[in-house]
């Protein structure tokens, strides 16, 4: 068995620690540090940290100095690695949003934020079910109706419009709503005599949401983040593979066969792979 | 990156199962104690403290929610403080579209609760008091640029926070009225140590967490080990629609800790809250705790249960005794106004709510931030 040594930080081009790879093992392939950690086959990466830390100069410098605590990746066989640029991938991540919040997750973990997790249907499907256990789904579920109200809202007929917004007040607002949210008596009246009144905006539940983001900012998304649920979510997170090996020797035909082929990623490559990224969005 | 194991629903089903599974084993040995009061009495705040002196304490990823909550309680404060003096004195600010408020004085038409009985009209003089001054204009415009749930300390706004809560004579006036407009009492603990709390450093202390106030929603549980005994104490919300939810927890219940504040007899509910004209005397939170604690006592599945009460606030009350007179809440007091009197009388009114003579009903005080753990 033939060993090819790469190192990550030795092989880069000017911008080293902000510089990442996408990794493709073409046949089995074997990921060393210096105690063996971890086995990585197609499909897998490393080196994804530095992507997308912002700019951390500070840490840039002393990861610098300290070269040696940094893991060696060992091909233990021939090997098709892709590097990608810190420039390149923050293009793509402006064409494909929903991956730097995915992105975001996997790196943030226990720190990222509210907006990431709303944003992204599987952690919200996560949260969600914390939130029932916490008897306080109602919030979660008046976020997605105005979300759908905003979205639907310049496609409907005037009278549509005054029917979604009476059937939001009878679910999450008036005081017999079942859903009813915890929002203050003045915002409350305000959007009643609104709705009353046919005074229908896109933006009249702005402020209703805001107090209810706030509310599950504030109370259940700090417990969220320390609860079973959410360790479940990003276990299921860091055990899915971006890609496959078929989708790789499909796209990559003959050329699988040669050496360790090391090429700058280019932008296209990963936008065909954002497919593969928004099936495991979904 | 670990192996290629695909996500699968199936897993963890079976570990929420098994995590419920574990939960009814429990529920068999440990006391459920349900902490139960109308918004803002201090459920949550007695269950910090719990969580302080026999619990874990709280770790660092909690603190760092602390401090957030803090952060955010300081901004929201201020721009609640800010808009309000706006609103009275119908002084707009450049580049700020009123958000949540309508000008004041506008008549609400349908709403029967806010009828003009219930309204206090305020003289020109007073309205003036609340005027804030033109050179606060660029601290104010600042302030309330901020979305509220991004609001990390910076020092730009510790600046302008500062300026305004010691130089401001609107601000200060505004935040004597913090009982109509939903400002926490413990927000002008924050304001004064906003140059510690806007540190970048700052790690919430024991004080700063049991006086970090937000509403609670849904149900929150947390198991407590005192001496040989198990206690499951569950937290929950108490605004109006929160209490619809109630009745999941009602199950199984060796005892009631009903959370009382002593200072909330002239303060507006957050559900009820409008503006400076506000009513107090026919709209406060000690009108709603009495009402929330009656039909707490009327459940049927409560009738053998034991009720503690707890008076919360203590300290605040003190002070406040000397302002306001409690016959805000009880006009049939004839007591003088003051600490122990009018307290003597605000529990001997709720027990005396209790028309099960048999129950067992304990009373019990306690202050903001000093807990005497002893009644167990």
């Amino acid at each position: 068995e033939k060993e090819k040594e790469n190192n990550n930080n030795n092989n880069k081009d000017d911008n080293i620690i902000d510089n990442g790879n996408v990794v493709d093992f073409i046949k089995d392939g074997i990921m060393y540090s210096e105690i063996e950690a971890s086995v990585l086959s197609p499909g897998h990466y490393f080196g994804e940290t530095s992507l997308l830390n912002e700019k951390d100069k500070d840490k840039d410098e002393t990861d610098k100095n300290n070269q040696s605590s940094l893991p060696r990746f060992v091909c233990k066989c021939d090997c098709v690695i892709f590097e990608m640029e810190k420039k390149n991938i923050d293009l793509f991540f402006e064409q494909v949003p929903q991956a730097r919040q995915w992105f975001d997750i996997m790196l943030s973990r226990y720190n990222c934020d509210l907006n990431t997790i709303l944003q992204i249907p599987k952690a919200l499907r996560y949260f969600t079910m914390f939130l029932e256990s916490e008897f306080s789904a109602e919030n979660i579920h008046f976020y997605l109706a105005i979300r759908e109200y905003k979205k639907s809202f310049t496609f409907l007929h005037q009278n549509t419009k005054i029917d979604m917004a009476n059937i939001i007040c009878n679910a999450f607002i008036a005081d017999s709503a079942d859903q009813q949210i915890n929002i203050s008596g003045r915002l409350k009246r305000n959007i009643l005599r609104q709705v009353q009144d046919k005074n229908i905006t896109e933006n009249m539940f702005d402020d209703c949401l805001h107090c209810v983001i706030t509310l599950i900012e504030r109370d259940s998304f700090p417990r969220f983040k320390q609860s079973i649920m959410f360790q479940q979510f990003l276990s299921s997170v860091e055990n899915f593979t971006v890609t496959t090996k078929h989708d790789w020797e499909r796209k990559l035909g003959d050329e699988n066969k040669v050496d360790i082929i090391r090429r700058t990623s280019t932008f296209d490559k990963l936008i065909q792979n954002n497919k593969i990224l928004e099936r495991a969005l979904s | 990156m670990g192996g290629c194991m695909s996500d699968s629903q199936d897993t963890t089903d079976r570990n929420v199962e098994r995590e419920i599974e574990k939960d009814k084993k429990q529920d068999t040995r440990a006391h459920k104690l349900l902490l139960l009061g109308a918004g803002g009495s201090g459920k949550s705040t007695f269950f910090k403290q719990l969580k302080a002196i026999h619990g874990e304490g709280h770790n660092d990823r909690e603190k760092e929610g602390f401090k957030r909550q803090i952060h955010g309680q300081v901004v929201e404060s201020i721009q609640l403080l800010i808009r309000q003096c706006k609103t009275v004195t119908k002084d707009p600010l450049p580049g700020i579209k009123d958000e949540d408020d309508e000008p004041f004085g506008n008549d609400d038409l349908d709403d029967a609760r806010l009828s003009n009985s219930l309204k206090v009209e305020m003289t020109e003089t007073e309205i003036a008091q609340f005027k804030i001054a033109k050179e606060f204009d660029q601290s104010c415009q600042y302030l309330l640029e901020i979305h509220g749930s991004r609001s990390a300390l910076t020092e730009q706004l510790v600046t302008h926070v500062k300026s305004l809560w010691n130089e401001c004579p609107a601000i200060q006036a505004m935040f004597e009225h913090r009982n109509k407009i939903g400002i926490p009492d413990s927000s002008a603990f924050f304001f004064n140590d906003i140059e510690r709390i806007g540190r970048s450093d700052y790690t919430p202390d024991h004080k700063d967490i049991v006086l970090a106030r937000y509403r609670t929603t849904g149900m929150t549980e947390k198991e407590f080990h005192i001496k040989d005994a198990v206690f499951k104490v569950l937290d929950v919300g108490g605004q109006r629609n929160e209490r619809k939810k109630w009745i999941h927890f009602f199950d199984g219940v060796t005892a009631v800790l009903f959370v009382v504040s002593l200072t909330c007899y002239d303060e507006v509910p957050f559900e009820d809250v409008t503006d400076l004209a506000a009513d107090v005397t026919l709209m406060n939170s000690m009108l709603e705790s009495i009402k929330v604690f009656e039909d707490t006592l009327d459940f049927e599945c409560f009738q053998k249960t034991g009720f503690i009460l707890f008076f919360n606030k203590a300290d605040l009350m003190q002070e406040k005794i000397k302002r306001v007179p409690i016959t805000n809440a009880f006009p049939n007091y004839k007591g003088p106004q003051e600490f122990k009197p009018s307290v003597d009388y605000i529990s001997k009114y709720f027990l005396s709510l209790n028309r099960v003579p048999e129950r067992e009903m304990l009373l019990r005080f306690f202050f903001e931030y000093v807990l005497f753990v002893n009644y167990w």
